[in-house]
């Protein structure tokens, strides 16, 4: 009967006016951090973030309007209106098959395309410009002639009112704007729904830089990329594109291997975590004179001119020695090998390099009765050359990192505020809670029973805290996306997830802590001075 | 027989120095006692040692208590024993009528017994037959009744103090401290309540004891009027401050313990309160 009327009371103690402090307490804490957060990392980023992953999670259901996309995939047959030349450059390029063409008179153009490897249709929606527009960039473009930001302007205004406007900028921009107008463009750009966010580095990329902006694409942390495909929606050409990325060097594609004996498994962990990590362009002629590609990459892979792990430069993807001597349809004997991509129009070539090996793989299989997914073949490699989606991944990539930062300050801020209101609610209570111990123990109470009851007491407000708190985290966290269109499938994923539940041991732990520092305090107290504090 | 009997008894709040000094007093059993002295000379903590609400230990032989059928040294008792004394054989009126808060009024009246394994519904059972009147009331406390429910965060400060008293009281004990119990009553429920006291004092306790009441009070007139206390014993105090500070071998405080049939008038023992009077020990 003692411990049931031991535990009546730390439960009853929950609902106890002073513990009503601390849903307002982490209220205020929560609002707080959210504004300190906001105002001082800035919501707009993480706002192209959440855009950017509504876009990648439903391909089909936006909009992408391009302009003035000189260098992105079909844009300037787009321009000429060639649509022909477009229709054969997706088959060819990307493996899609138009089904539909609709080129209304007002110089819109929607294109429904057949995926090469799904079974659903994909929309591919471009706007072109009117006549003037379109003879205008498409001239000064062509002509590799400076395009100023006036005309960028020019093309904005007209297209301000397109429901939702998208904006990629080609490369060819890229050296062609003075930066002043740059930034000018950058503020202007600002509020349309999606805009590549640093026009700077991306108009002003040089060869190297662009290399760099395509390493970090396809570096960028296969096995967590990898993981996260199992996770995030499966229809999107992001993730289509890590995989691609990926199957070069994760174990989805060393076991593929094993599993269609066609060499042995490369095995991950072995080759360093970072495998073919960038693509590839192939060697000058001289090196190509001087080894020759057989004896370059059998180098290679014996070790004895090429260890692994080396960087192997390629110049020329188009050289015939490498496509005839069959060795980049041999993708195992670049084991290994850092192979680097000066180009990104190298993607293509890269693409169908392993296009070919694994249409050859799936030749095999299909002769050999075994189960095909070629859906899945194929979806390694579409897309692979578009750099608007290169780019999105890109910015996803980046996104996602931010959004780890953000998470891991809610985490931590969630906490903090647990934490804090835990500390502020017993220094509100411990003089009420104190007189009460003592009372329990002048009536009979052990100085045991008051630990227990004290531990059980803290334990349990540290509890609802904790749940308090999350709840009002979680939920402002919902609404904050629901607001901002994203979907709650952000929530599955495994950083997101780890750092919550680690927060959340290390929240109880802090709380048994200070539950046990109290509760052996307290047990040393004289009934008489616990009773006196009140 | 003494109830208490104190030795020379030498005790300091933590580790300050000495707040009693070979004090030594005799208090008897089985009568209504009442103490009196100056704010701050110590009463309610001379009386909080007696009823073992203080962990620090005493030495051997300063405090014995003669209860039931042996004499026990203070010094002699584990921490079990005192709990089970405070549990069992003790009941406390707090001078601020302190009660759990987010209890009711019910289940702060039968707390004691609960803490002595009583079942709720029977807890429950007793303090509403205690408040329908009985052994310890003469008749029903309505309002008491009324109130039996509610919370004790929600009843007056003189609600408070009935249920303070009939709590210390519901447990059976041998001994009661109660430290200025109707303070917060009116003049009618002061004389009920004491009333009460003293009918609980009269009879003796389940084991065949007699009852002890030892009651602080600073109105004198509560103390020594037959309607009211009526007490047996006084015991006086005089304030440490007048006291401290002289030989360390003397005693810090002045302790006097005296009957009834020495204090022959109100205004006698108002004189020895105020030690305007002679030593009447």
């Amino acid at each position: 009967m003692k411990t049931t009327v031991l535990l009546r009371y730390c439960w009853t103690d929950l609902f106890s006016e002073s513990v009503r402090l601390v849903p307002a307490l982490q209220l205020v804490l929560l609002a707080s951090c959210a504004t300190v957060y906001l105002f001082s990392k800035g919501l707009p980023e993480h706002q192209k973030y959440l855009r950017l992953q509504e876009l990648a999670n439903n391909p089909g259901s936006r909009s992408l309007h391009i302009i003035g996309c000189s260098g992105l995939l079909g844009s300037g047959q787009m321009l000429r209106k060639d649509y022909d030349s477009l229709e054969e450059k997706m088959r060819t390029d990307i493996g899609t098959e138009i089904i539909e063409r609709i080129v209304p008179d007002h110089g819109q153009i929607d294109i429904t395309f057949r995926s090469g490897y799904r079974n659903d249709n994909l929309k591919f929606k471009g706007t072109v410009l009117d006549d003037n527009d379109v003879s205008l960039i498409g001239q000064k473009l062509s002509d590799g002639n400076t395009f100023t930001a006036e005309m960028l302007q020019e093309v904005l205004n007209k297209s301000h009112d397109n429901e939702k406007l998208s904006i990629v900028l080609g490369r060819r921009f890229k050296s062609d704007i003075p930066e002043g107008d740059i930034s000018q463009l950058n503020g202007q750009l600002e509020g349309l729904d999606y805009v590549i966010p640093e026009i700077i580095p991306f108009c002003e990329l040089a060869n190297e830089q662009m290399d760099q902006s395509l390493f970090y694409v396809f570096k960028g942390q296969f096995d967590k990329i990898f993981k996260r495909i199992t996770l995030e929606s499966q229809t999107s050409h992001s993730v289509n594109i890590r995989i691609s990325a990926l199957l070069l060097e994760s174990d989805f594609f060393a076991n593929w291997r094993s599993k269609f004996d066609i060499g042995p498994p490369v095995p991950y962990d072995k080759v360093g975590g970072l495998l073919v990590s960038r693509l590839t362009q192939l060697p000058g002629p001289g090196a190509m004179s001087k080894f020759g590609w057989k004896s370059l990459l059998e180098g290679a892979r014996t070790d004895k001119n090429f260890p692994k792990g080396s960087v192997l430069e390629m110049e020329d993807l188009h050289a015939p020695e490498a496509v005839s001597g069959g060795l980049i349809y041999r993708p195992e004997t670049l084991d290994g090998m850092y192979i680097v991509v000066r180009d990104i129009q190298h993607l293509s070539l890269v693409k169908k390099t392993f296009l070919g090996w694994l249409d050859e793989v799936t030749n095999r299989l299909r002769s050999e009765s075994k189960i095909v997914d070629k859906a899945n073949l194929g979806a390694t490699t579409a897309f692979i050359e578009n750099p608007i989606t290169v780019r999105l991944v890109e910015e996803i990539d980046r996104g996602a990192s931010h959004s780890r930062q953000l998470v891991t300050l809610f985490i931590v801020s969630l906490d903090v505020l647990v934490i804090i209101s835990f500390l502020i609610t017993g220094i509100v209570r411990v003089q009420v809670t104190k007189s009460v111990l003592g009372l329990l123990r002048m009536m009979g109470a052990s100085r045991y029973d008051l630990i227990a009851v004290t531990l059980c007491q803290n334990l349990m407000l540290g509890l609802m805290g904790l749940g308090i708190g999350y709840i009002i985290g979680y939920s402002t966290l919902i609404l904050y996306f629901s607001v901002h269109g994203v979907p709650l499938a952000v929530f599955a994923n495994p950083y997101f997830v780890l750092t919550s539940m680690l927060s959340f041991v290390l929240g109880l732990l802090f709380i048994a802590a200070a539950a046990s520092g109290s509760a052996i305090m307290v047990s040393f107290e004289s009934p008489a001075r616990l009773i006196n504090t009140h | 027989m003494n109830l208490f009997s104190i030795r020379d008894l030498c005790w300091a709040h933590g580790d300050g120095p000495p707040f009693f000094r070979h004090l030594s007093l005799d208090i008897p059993a089985g009568s209504i006692v009442s103490v009196h002295g100056d704010s701050g000379c110590g009463k309610t903590t001379l009386v909080q040692i007696l009823g073992m609400l203080w962990d620090r230990p005493v030495s051997p032989s300063q405090i014995s208590l003669n209860i039931g059928e042996k004499s026990r040294d203070y010094a002699s008792l584990s921490s079990a024993d005192r709990d089970a004394f405070r549990r069992d054989r003790f009941g406390f009126v707090l001078q601020n009528s302190y009660l759990i808060p987010h209890f009711s009024c019910s289940w702060n009246m039968a707390l004691p017994r609960f803490l002595a394994g009583l079942g709720f519904s029977q807890g429950h059972q007793e303090s509403r037959g205690i408040l329908s009147g009985g052994e310890l009331l003469p008749g029903p406390e309505s309002v008491l009744l009324e109130k039996l429910e509610s919370s004790a965060s929600k009843i007056s400060q003189g609600q408070r103090q009935r249920f303070n008293i009939l709590r210390a009281l519901s447990n059976n004990p041998s001994v009661v401290f109660a430290d200025e119990p109707t303070s917060n009553l009116d003049h009618e429920s002061s004389l009920f309540f004491f009333d009460v006291l003293k009918r609980w004092q009269s009879c003796l306790d389940p084991k065949g004891d007699p009852r002890s009441l030892i009651v602080i009070s600073h109105n004198l007139e509560h103390a020594y009027n037959s309607r009211f206390l009526d007490a047996q014993w006084f015991i006086i105090m005089r304030h440490p401050r007048r006291v401290r500070g002289a030989d360390a071998t003397l005693p810090s405080h002045e302790v006097t313990v005296i009957p009834r049939s020495e204090v022959p008038s109100f205004e006698v023992f108002q004189d020895l309160v105020r030690n305007r009077h002679g030593d009447h020990r």
